[in-house]
């Protein structure tokens, strides 16, 4: 019976151990599960914040200030830090921190790390790390979590005295703000590309704007151009316009002048030449001299005249060759009809010839030669105290023929020669008055003999006398020219 | 041997006197008009040798004159010196003139030319200028 009952309390005794075993084993389950279920939810409350930091529009400080306010909050803890590692320099810095008081504000820049530290395990703390901190802040209490990938350190710690109002860290709590600083890391890298995103385009629709300010004023500015340009361009045209106006009424005026000049001095010239050619009876001395006077100031005033009309249709690019045939003896003829009297006057022998073998006729235009020959023997004339002036019509060559002057006159100097046939120029200026010379005759015999694509050709010797040649090619009459 | 005749159409006075005189110095019997209507007239029935002619004219234009000239049988043998102040419009007409002298034109000049044109079957009193 004892040993029934033996028996029976040995049994109870081992089914009251086996139920307190698992009495204790379901307490510790139900406190892991209670502890599982903490974590998952304070994980997911953690997280779903740290998520929501993103669309707060916010800076990026105000982030992280936020991010350790959530850390705190939700983990219970006292003091949060995010600390950075420089590689360069092997140290960490601290870039915000929350929960410290003034006197604890640590500066949190770390001891250097050796070269060799590996972060390889965000589970290792660096010691060198926590010493420094310890000494510096007397947190005796730390959890840390490090991302390798961003260099990025998550600094939790707790005062010893804190001790009674928070529970002890716990391994777990490390995967929990491991995750969060993860994410916080996406995130203030999502909001730092989102930022350089948005001052990209600020910066770009500035210099748009700037560009675009540019153009307009560019624009302006090349408008503004364009009008003063037209406006230009209409004043140059209304000044072309007045300038051509101009020089038609100048060529007009002077063709009328020499007109309303020429016909009463041909008149007087006409009547005192009757005179001096005894056409009304024999002359004394007194009076033929007085006549010989007459007769040679008004034809040096009729050739200045005609050079005038000349050179006014020059100018006016008016003048027309009219291509004929004629003997060489009548450039002579027109040229000695005016020109005898003033050699006579002068008392200087003035010949002309035509070289045998010239071609009985010419082709060019009678008017304008005789003009150029004229102009070349008044000069000679007007140059030469005494002696002679000869013209000559010869060929220097078998394709071209010339007119040559030659008189015993004064020569001109070398240094004359370019300018002489400019207009309104002589040789010398001083002998102008005692010549009483326009200076228009070799001009225009010089332009007269470039419209006949001629040449002209000068040789002089100072107080031997010179020489003028002009040259022209032999041309053919074409059958259109010729008529009769 | 008969003298030969010379017509001077010329509304200018004095060019047209000394015109005269520069031809009867060179022995032509001289015949002045100074209207180009009156002009045309005469030539219905005179046949000079020599006619000096100015352009511009009262009622009948010299250029007329000198068509009417050339266009005339009769008048096949007349010399006719156009004497004007308009070179462009006399180069124009120099193939149909038989010279064209522009002016001014110095009464030697037309003496000289004038001369030069006389028939060679018309009397020629020596050269009386020189």
């Amino acid at each position: 019976m004892a040993n029934k009952l033996e028996g029976e309390r040995d049994f109870y005794r081992q089914q009251c151990n086996e139920l307190g075993t698992r009495l204790l084993r379901l307490q510790q389950e139900e406190t892991q599960a209670r502890r599982d279920a903490w974590r998952s939810r304070t994980t997911a409350r953690l997280l779903h914040d740290i998520y929501r930091l993103a669309d707060a529009g916010v800076s990026l400080e105000e982030i992280g200030q936020r991010f350790l306010q959530i850390i705190l909050d939700t983990l219970v803890v006292y003091r949060a830090a995010l600390l950075q590692y420089l590689p360069e320099q092997g140290r960490f810095v601290c870039v915000l921190s929350l929960g410290f008081s003034s006197s604890e504000q640590p500066d949190f820049i770390s001891p250097e790390l050796p070269e060799d530290y590996h972060f390889a395990s965000s589970s290792s703390t660096p010691t060198p790390l926590l010493d420094c901190l310890r000494q510096a802040v007397g947190v005796p209490y730390f959890l840390w979590a490090f991302n390798a990938r961003a260099g990025l350190a998550l600094l939790l710690g707790n005062l010893a005295e804190d001790q009674h109002l928070h529970r002890p860290f716990e391994a777990d709590d490390r995967e929990i703000i491991e995750g969060a600083l993860s994410v916080f890391i996406d995130i203030t890298e999502r909001k730092r590309a989102e930022m350089a995103l948005q001052r990209a385009n600020e910066e770009l629709e500035l210099r748009v704007a700037e560009r675009t300010a540019e153009l307009s004023v560019a624009n302006e500015q090349l408008q503004r151009e364009l009008a003063e340009r037209k406006q230009i361009q209409t004043e140059l045209a209304v000044a072309r316009d007045q300038a051509l106006e101009a020089s038609r009424l100048k060529s007009q005026l002077l063709a009328s002048v020499s007109h309303d000049l020429r016909t009463p001095l041909n008149a007087i010239l006409g009547y005192v030449e009757m005179l001096y050619q005894g056409v009304y009876g024999p002359l004394d001395d007194k009076q033929r001299h007085t006549l010989e006077r007459i007769v040679v100031n008004t034809e040096h005033l009729l050739i200045f005249v005609n050079n005038l009309l000349d050179q006014a249709q020059i100018e006016a690019s008016r003048v027309v060759l009219n291509h004929t045939l004629f003997a060489p003896a009548e450039l002579l003829t027109i040229m000695e009809s005016t020109m005898t009297v003033l050699a006579e006057a002068k008392k200087l022998t003035l010949t002309s010839s035509i070289a045998a073998g010239m071609p009985e006729q010419l082709y060019g235009d009678r008017h304008w030669l005789s003009r150029i020959l004229i102009n070349l023997v008044s000069n000679a004339l007007k140059f030469t105290e005494q002696g002679r002036v000869d013209v000559k019509i010869y060929q220097p060559e078998p394709t071209c023929w010339a007119m040559q002057v030659t008189d015993t006159g004064c020569g001109i100097p070398a240094s004359a020669r370019s300018f002489i046939f400019e207009a309104f120029r002589q040789a010398d200026s001083s002998l102008t008055r005692s010549h009483n010379g326009s200076g228009l005759g070799l001009s225009i015999v010089n332009q007269l003999t470039h419209l006949m694509n001629g040449q002209i050709a000068l040789t002089s010797k100072m107080g031997r006398g010179s020489t003028f040649t002009v040259e022209f090619p032999l041309i053919q009459p074409t059958s259109q020219g010729v008529s009769g | 041997m008969k003298q030969a005749r010379a017509l001077i159409i010329e509304d200018d006075a004095d060019l047209a006197n000394i015109f005269a005189q520069a031809l009867q110095v060179a022995e032509y019997a001289v015949e002045v008009i100074r209207d180009g209507k009156q002009a045309l007239e005469l030539l219905e029935a005179a046949t000079p040798n020599v006619v000096v002619l100015d352009l511009h004219l009262p009622h009948v234009s010299g250029q007329d004159i000198l068509r009417r000239i050339r266009a005339q049988a009769r008048l096949a043998e007349t010399r006719v010196i156009l004497a004007t102040a308009d070179a462009i419009l006399a180069d124009s007409l120099r193939d149909e003139a038989d010279l064209v002298l522009i002016k001014p034109i110095s009464f030697r000049q037309m003496h000289d030319l004038a001369a030069r044109l006389r028939p060679p079957d018309t009397f020629d009193l020596a050269d009386s200028l020189q």
